[in-house]
């Protein structure tokens, strides 16, 4: 195994865009050696003095976002969160990563995409639906579910609007769990957007992202409508102190998802205890 | 433009301001990232325009509700600091018995000098919102110091979750139970660097407990080292008596019949 | 070099720490009040070869409890400027056991699997070890003879039996013929004395009553078998969640991240400090979520970990049997008891 510091590098904030009071959309310079992350790995972001958490990528380097900056949502929520979602571009993160298990995307071609996004999920999941309409020809066809809490919290709208204006490449389905007036889109869990899809069971790959209540439900739903186990992807938050696999604090039975995930699929960790 | 704080005082020994004030290595920096707008253990000058509020001491007067109230109404942040805001602290042993019977007995009857007192000694956020607690009796310079920082950067202090039996570990301490010395520190919440037990005292929970205090285990702890588990219900009286606070473990720990 | 054991006559030892302290920085168990801790010994200081296993496990030398991963300095430009600490001087550990010896080879084998740090590695690399023969248990919850870690050797540059009398050492490494030579005390140990030797090994395990019914390979399977939580709630009563057993055991390895600054926030370091599965907020994330609540849950993560996780990841059983964690509990939750609890369940 390489080794590594865990000393970051100063990237400057290009560009910031609240989504809603809480969940502010950052593009920042990339880290300038090494930087060639995928879909599903994370970064470690500092403020000196504060702390460091992981974020996942919500754009990666030229996928739809330009060479040598990535994107990230980030959601106020505490000590560290609650300063960085008061930067304003030209200030300065401090970034080490990319970190977690490189997963190969050849091995998701020629299939079906399902994707479901609860909430924050949506971010690094964000940079999935980037990777799969950017080669557009090698998969089939692709679904895109969208969860809310309410219509307000619903992240990512342009994106939204500009995927959901391509029905040809991309089936974008929203719900939320409750709504004000003037939303005339659907009401009711994720799991519900499941209901009317007609999949090719065997060739068809699901990736899941959200909250830990929806896992165990959709992981259920998509089991029952014939997925395979190996074809559903997750991608599992644990609290995570290094990235490089020695804190340990990211451990479920003995794995360290820093480095073996956060993107696992349903096979590899069906037998773990409290996994989901 | 820096921060105003202020200093307030309700019933305690005021050794928590102490505490503020021993920082002298570092009151120039402090001074240079706050202005002091009210701070009488400090200073004569009486501001009543402040962002954050530190207030020490239990409400024990009749007065000091309105007079707490009013601080809360002027402060942005309201920061509790020590056991006796923080929990009600020593101060609140008293609870257990009237105020009339304490009097009598204490001032042998006389009436002269004795103050009115509230039927309970309280913690502040019996009566009013409280945003942060630096707790301690008294309070860690440092802590006090890292969470000034955190507040004036616009984020919460950080508060360490777990046992005094953390710190007393990393510090290279010897268990004082493994000595017969009946030692709270695994109930404690930690942040003080167990500093007591690395001078041989026991921890008293001071800082009151972290977040998955295990109280019958305590007791269990005591008796396995010679100690009744009585004892543990005395010494947890001591800082953690008040109401609330007391409901946390008076159910698992048992108290002889006497108190 | 197997065969190359050597006669060092007691008032030696001096002049063996006088040698390792022009190279490295020399620690040995010294007794602080009621215990055992590893303490900086100088020449001159009776270095204690009958002590019973200290309070902190060796680990702290390698990854030290609280560790400064670098300082950071705000420029004149509003950024950061990140500083390593310098390299420490290497260590040498006199009189390790077994059990810690074992629990060295565990750390190794766990930073050369899916471990990417780039600190604890070199310190391995660079240190010096001489480990000492135990010839009686240390504590009463020791089970070291039944973990396979009583006769473990390495990894030490030298291995020292007491025999009374004179102490015999057996040079492992390059290095330990060095240092052995350096203090003139390359003298083949006698016949009688390896006879003597013989002996003593020979029964030394009357000493160390066996302790579970089962081999440590078992405990895999076994533990699989014990999934029934009624096991762990039983024991979990007891527990504080005060994490003296994950920071007094030798083969824990979790770690905390934190940062300190002065009050302007200008100036500052980031450490790690140990911590574990035991300890409150170990496995909860933003928002309050925990993965793994409750008492009996982390309880078994623990000795799950230990007997289960540990040797399917790094090929090494990941308790040695030197009974700090159930000395140390303050209501003595023994993994000794727990692996023979498990052991017996069908
Ligand atoms: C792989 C991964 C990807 C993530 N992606 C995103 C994302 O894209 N957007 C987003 O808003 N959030 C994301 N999170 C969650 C994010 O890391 C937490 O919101 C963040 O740690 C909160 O830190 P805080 O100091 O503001 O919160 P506090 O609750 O104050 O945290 C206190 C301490 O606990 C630690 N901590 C708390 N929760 C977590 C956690 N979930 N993981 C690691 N450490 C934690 C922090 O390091 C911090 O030091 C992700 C988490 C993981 C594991
Ligand atoms: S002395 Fe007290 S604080 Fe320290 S380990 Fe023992 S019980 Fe815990
Ligand atoms: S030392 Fe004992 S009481 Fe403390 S966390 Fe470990 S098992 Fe629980
Ligand atoms: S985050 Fe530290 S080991 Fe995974």
């Amino acid at each position: 195994m390489p080794q590594v510091s865990m000393i970051p590098e100063a990237c400057r904030i290009l560009a910031v865009t609240p989504h809603n009071s809480r969940d502010i959309h950052f593009v920042v310079e990339a880290p300038k050696q090494g930087f060639t992350p995928e879909p599903g790995q994370f970064v470690m972001v500092s403020l000196p003095g504060i702390g460091e958490a992981p974020f996942s990528l919500a754009a990666l380097p030229g996928e739809g976002t330009a060479e040598g900056t990535f994107e990230m949502l980030i959601r106020r929520i505490g000590r560290l969160t609650n300063l960085i979602t008061q930067l304003k571009a030209g200030d300065v993160l401090y970034v080490r990563g990319p970190y977690g298990r490189r997963v190969e995307w050849d091995q998701f071609e020629e299939s079906n995409l399902i994707l479901l996004a609860g909430g924050l999920g949506l971010a690094p999941l964000r940079s999935f639906v980037r990777r799969a309409l950017g080669r557009r020809d090698r998969f089939g066809r692709i679904d895109l579910l969208v969860g809310a809490r309410s219509p307000d919290e619903l992240l990512f709208r342009t994106d939204l609007l500009v995927w959901a204006s391509r029905q040809d490449d991309v089936h974008v389905h929203l719900t939320v769990d409750a709504a004000r007036e003037g939303w005339d889109g659907r009401i009711g869990v994720i799991t519900s957007l499941l209901d009317g899809l007609a999949v090719d069971t065997a060739g068809t790959t699901a990736f899941l992202c959200g909250p830990p209540v929806m896992y165990r439900h959709c992981l259920r739903r998509l089991l029952a409508m014939g997925l395979y186990e190996h074809n559903l992807w997750l991608t599992l938050e644990r609290r995570m102190k290094c990235g490089l696999g020695l804190c340990g604090n990211c451990q479920v039975d003995g794995h360290y998802l820093c480095s073996e995930g956060p993107l696992v699929s349903y096979r590899e960790v069906r037998h773990l205890r409290d996994v989901v | 433009m820096r921060p105003r704080v202020a200093f307030f005082s309700f019933g305690s020994c005021e050794g928590c301001q102490l505490q503020v004030l021993s920082v002298e290595d570092v009151l120039p920096e402090l001074l240079s990232v706050v202005e002091v707008v009210n701070f009488r253990e400090a200073m004569d000058d009486r501001g009543d325009d402040y962002d954050i509020a530190f207030v020490e001491g239990s409400l024990v007067k009749p007065d000091d509700v309105a007079e707490l109230q009013q601080i809360r109404a002027r402060a942005k942040i309201l920061v509790a600091i020590g056991a006796c805001a923080c929990l009600g602290g020593v101060n609140a042993m008293r609870n257990r018995r009237p105020v009339t019977e304490l009097a009598r007995e204490v001032y042998d009857g006389r009436q002269d000098g004795v103050f009115a007192a509230l039927p309970d000694a309280s913690p502040l956020s019996s009566v009013v919102q409280v945003n942060y607690e630096i707790r301690g009796c008294p309070i860690d310079r440092i802590e006090f110091l890292e969470a000034v920082r955190s507040l004036i950067a616009g984020t919460v202090p950080y508060v360490p979750p777990f046992a005094v039996c953390v710190e007393c570990t990393l510090r290279g301490t010897p268990c004082l139970l493994e000595r017969g010395i009946p030692c709270l520190g695994s109930v404690a919440r930690a942040g003080c660097n167990a500093v007591c037990p690395a001078y041989g005292a026991p921890c008293e929970a001071c800082r009151g407990f972290h977040e998955v205090p295990n109280f019958e285990a305590l007791g269990e702890a005591f008796f396995r080292h010679g100690m009744t588990r009585t004892l543990a219900a005395e010494k947890l009286q001591l800082f953690n008596n008040y109401r609330e606070v007391r409901e946390a473990w008076e159910q698992a720990v048992p108290s002889s019949s006497a108190t | 070099m197997d065969n190359e054991i050597y006669r060092l006559p007691r008032e030696r030892l001096d002049s063996l720490i006088e040698r390792l302290a022009r190279d490295y920085r020399v620690v040995g168990p010294v007794k602080q009040g009621a215990t055992w801790m590893w303490t900086d010994v100088r020449p001159g200081m009776p270095l204690a070869l009958d002590y019973p296993t200290t309070m902190l496990p060796p680990r702290q030398f390698f990854a030290p409890m609280r560790e400064t991963l670098f300082r950071y300095h705000r420029g004149d430009d509003g950024r950061f400027a990140f500083e390593e600490p310098a390299g420490e001087r290497p260590f040498a550990l006199l009189g390790v056991h077994g059990c810690d010896l074992t629990a060295l080879r565990v750390l190794r084998a766990f930073h050369e699997s899916s471990c990417r740090d780039r600190l604890v590695p070199g310190r391995l690399d660079r240190s010096f070890v001489m480990g000492l023969a135990c010839w009686t248990p240390c504590l009463p919850e020791s089970f070291c003879r039944d973990m396979g870690s009583l006769e473990s050797e390495s990894p030490a540059s030298l291995y020292v039996w007491d025999i009374g009398g004179v102490l015999l050492v057996k040079v492992q490494t390059a290095r330990g013929r060095e240092i052995m030579r350096d203090v003139g005390a390359l003298d083949a140990a006698t016949p009688d004395e390896l006879v003597a030797l013989r002996k003593r090994l020979r029964t030394r395990p009357e000493a160390f009553p066996a302790q579970l019914q089962f081999a440590p390979e078992k405990l895999a399977t076994s533990l699989k078998a014990a999934e029934s939580d009624i096991l762990w709630e039983a024991t979990a009563d007891r527990c504080l969640s005060c994490g003296r057993c994950n920071l007094v055991c030798p083969t824990c390895t979790c770690f905390d991240v934190g940062d300190q600054a002065s009050l302007s926030g200008g100036d500052g370091t980031r450490t790690r400090s140990w911590t574990g599965c035991q300890v409150p907020g170990f496995s909860r994330v933003a928002g309050g979520h925990d993965f793994r609540p409750g008492r009996a849950q982390q309880l078994r993560y623990r000795i799950f970990r230990k007997g289960k996780y540990m040797p399917e990841r790094y090929g090494m059983v990941g308790c040695t049997g030197c009974g700090r964690c159930a000395t140390h509990c303050p209501t003595h939750i023994s993994i000794r008891e727990i692996f023979l609890q498990v052991g017996r369940a069908p």
